[in-house]
């Protein structure tokens, strides 16, 4: 049998908890367009968009959408399979870039506001991990 | 049930426990570690996506599993110890923290060295990378609020406190995968099953268990030291170590 006193320090350390949880709630909640790091392509096709500096577009390249220009420069399409958005980048691409698959650009739209223009790309990997042996075996 | 509990956690007791198998728990924990180090890096396949780099993630996940599980030990003793006053929960609560520093530090680097060849980057400011961030200040804080205090209680009644605070971080962390759009993928090992392979899903438990025994062996270490520093040097001491 616990004493007294002792439920009573049980309930304010819940009831304090409690509050600090909802407090962090409440800040996460106000702070949650600051705390994505990338905006998606619907994001930036909406109407109250008005972002004029850099910010972090990111999605899924397009299946096909992959093209080289001349160079190092390569354009393709970003899609969250709502929106798309052109983009165009022109340096180092990381290992993990391809069709299919999660991107993250930093850059700015240009002037027409129909493509963005890309300063760095990363790459977003899914959460699978396969062994090399299967791909070999089909 | 805190009467059963508690007569096996007088520091007496756990200082004789931690004594016999701090030593044995290290020798075994760094077989078994190096043991499936050269399991994990040269038994199984590699990923059909990142190729050999992904070897990372069997010192990546456990060292984050145990960051984030020391620290909700440290909540549950800092509540255990504010509620009852064992000295005992104390003492494991003081012990705990530099290991978890420790693990948190090796997420944060390992994490940095797997980014840039994937990613693309060492370092970006995302929610999961962030919020690991800042559980290392956390773990920080804790050490530097150690010395702080000339008072033994003091100390223990402040560290109690502020590490049930700083447990709120911890869903934060496991679930800013979810709640925001990050760089970082989201969880591969969930309640509806693993997304890594089973071939390769084995490296997983078995480099899980030996940084156990690696970080208990530690753990024993610190316990040992604080139940001495706290005892001093009086004839309850000479007791403890003389058994």
């Amino acid at each position: 049998m616990i004493r007294k006193n002792r439920l009573n320090k049980i309930y304010l350390i819940i009831f304090f908890l409690l509050s600090v949880g909802l407090i962090t709630f409440f800040i996460l909640r106000a702070l949650e367009k600051n705390i994505d790091l990338y905006l998606t392509p619907s994001d930036v096709k909406a109407a109250d968009f008005n972002q004029p500096d850099d910010f972090k577009l990111g999605g899924m390249v397009k299946v096909g959408s992959l093209e080289k220009l001349e160079g190092l420069e390569i354009s393709f399409i970003v899609t969250d399979f709502e929106s798309e958005m052109t983009v165009i980048y022109e340096g180092v691409l990381p290992n993990l870039f391809k069709e299919n698959s999660g991107v993250v650009a930093t850059g700015s739209l240009n002037s027409e506001q129909n493509q963005f223009i890309a300063t760095e790309i990363l790459a977003k990997h899914d959460e699978n991990y396969m062994p090399v042996k299967i791909e070999v075996q089909n | 049930m805190y009467k059963y509990v508690a007569k096996y956690f007088i520091p007496s007791k756990v200082f004789k426990f931690c004594n016999l198998t701090a030593l044995p728990a290290f020798i075994i924990g760094i077989i078994a570690f190096l043991l499936s180090s050269n399991f994990v890096i040269y038994s199984l396949p590699a990923d059909i996506e990142q190729q050999e780099i992904y070897r990372i993630l069997f010192i990546h996940v456990p060292s984050a599993i145990l960051s984030e599980l020391i620290y909700l030990f440290l909540a549950v003793n800092g509540f255990i110890y504010l509620v009852w006053r064992t000295k005992i929960s104390a003492i494991f609560l003081n012990s705990a923290i530099s290991l978890g520093l420790i693990f948190t530090a090796i997420v944060l680097i390992s994490g940095s060295i797997w980014g840039k060849p994937t990613w693309g980057t060492y370092w970006v400011w995302d929610a999961r990378i962030t919020s690991t961030f800042i559980l290392l200040i956390q773990y920080i804080g804790l050490i530097a609020l150690r010395s702080s205090f000339s008072s033994q209680q003091t100390t223990d009644q402040i560290l109690s406190i502020v590490s049930i605070i700083g447990a709120v971080n911890i869903p934060i962390i496991k679930f800013s995968v979810d709640w925001w759009n990050t760089l970082h993928q989201n969880a591969s090992i969930t309640t509806s099953g693993s997304a890594i392979d089973s071939e390769m899903l084995i490296g997983l438990p078995l480099m899980l268990v030996s940084l156990l025994l690696l970080s208990f062996s530690i753990f024993a270490r610190n316990i040992q030291f604080e139940i001495l520093t706290r005892t001093g040097k009086t004839s309850a001491m000479r007791e403890i170590i003389n058994g």
